[in-house]
């Protein structure tokens, strides 16, 4: 009787063993959640023919444009690409909360600027970034960044500034 | 004259001499002379007693008669246990062992379990070797769309990073924002 009860709790036990893991203990991280540029590089070592197969459900408007972002970022000089790797992995420090709310202000940025205007406004960001408050406070009053945007717009600029990761 | 006395066997440490009498294959002329030492000599006469006692104790014994059928039983059998296969044979004698052992059966229970799990890890690590496959098999849905997450955040990233400064217009933009 021990021993059918020893072997039974054994069989119990390899059973569990193959059985699905409990969703929260999942290793892949649902959308937003804890992902990786390490999935990125892996479609970056795929073959173009590869790459076209795992990305053929897209719709073609998505495929297009994940299309360009994988080669965008496969041309990306090292330096940089660790510069931006450093970045994101602050990024995804933040609380999730915060992280979407980012990425909607980022939204409202785009629709804000213009293409033409943008490069511009993305300069200001990044200026306010790296000052310290009294250079931030004489970029603030300076007559070039009131004459080019808005009070909405330096808003926007200063919120985005404000908010994103640290640079470095 | 012929000496006829005997010096007695016991003492002289020569007892075949007693065991020889007592087998009837001792010579006359020695069977004369030992007959007439123990005439005097009690411990030769117990001695020689005690072993007449068992010669005739073997004497009287008669064998059982076989049966009939004794050799057809014996090849049945032989051939019997040449049709057992050979892990029963060798198994047959540790089980039995093992039947006298009272500790045995967790032991050996223990020892099943542990093949069991034993086997079950090898087959679940084999299951869990990576496979050589392309890597488009390896990336499913869930995969592309965390993909397409982590570019659109790294673009964002991107357009306000140091190392973009550069970029289109961005000569022009220093000059005009401050």
């Amino acid at each position: 009787m021990r021993a059918v009860s020893v072997i039974a709790t054994t069989v119990f036990l390899s059973l569990a063993a193959f059985a699905d893991p409990q969703p929260g203990m999942k290793r892949k991280a649902p959308p937003f959640m804890g992902a990786s540029p390490e999935v990125v590089e892996r479609f970056n070592r795929m073959t173009p023919s590869e790459r076209r197969e795992a990305l053929q459900k897209l719709p073609p408007e998505r495929r297009q444009m994940m299309e360009r972002r994988l080669e965008n970022w496969a041309n990306t000089p090292p330096q940089e690409r660790k510069r931006l790797q450093g970045s994101y992995a602050r990024f995804q420090e933040m609380p999730p909360e915060r992280q979407q709310e980012i990425r909607q202000l980022f939204r409202r940025f785009s629709e804000t600027f213009e293409p033409e205007r943008r490069p511009r406004a993305q300069h200001a960001v990044r200026m306010l970034r790296r000052a310290d408050p009294e250079e931030r406070k004489r970029i603030q009053n300076s007559r070039p960044y009131q004459n080019n945007f808005s009070e909405e717009e330096r808003k926007l600029i200063e919120q985005m500034a404000n908010d994103l990761p640290d640079p470095e | 004259m012929q000496n006829t006395r005997m010096t007695c066997p016991l003492q002289t440490d020569n007892a075949d001499v007693l065991l020889d009498y007592c087998a009837r294959s001792l010579d006359a002329e020695r069977t004369a002379m030992l007959e007439t030492h123990m005439k005097s000599c009690a411990d030769c006469r117990e001695m020689a007693a005690a072993q007449a006692e068992v010669w005739s104790a073997m004497d009287a014994y008669e064998a059982e008669p076989i049966s009939a059928d004794f050799d057809r039983k014996l090849y049945a059998r032989i051939e019997e246990i040449d049709r057992v296969p050979a892990w029963e044979r060798f198994w047959a004698p540790i089980r039995e062992y093992l039947h006298g052992q009272p500790g045995w059966k967790p032991v050996l229970s223990i020892a099943a379990a542990s093949a069991v799990l034993l086997v079950v890890i090898a087959v679940k690590n084999d299951v869990s070797q990576p496979a050589v496959e392309p890597a488009s098999a390896i990336v499913d849905v869930n995969d592309v769309e965390q993909a397409e997450h982590v570019l659109e955040d790294l673009e964002m990233l991107r357009q306000f990073s140091d190392g973009n400064a550069a970029d289109s217009g961005g000569a022009n933009a220093q000059k005009e924002v401050i």
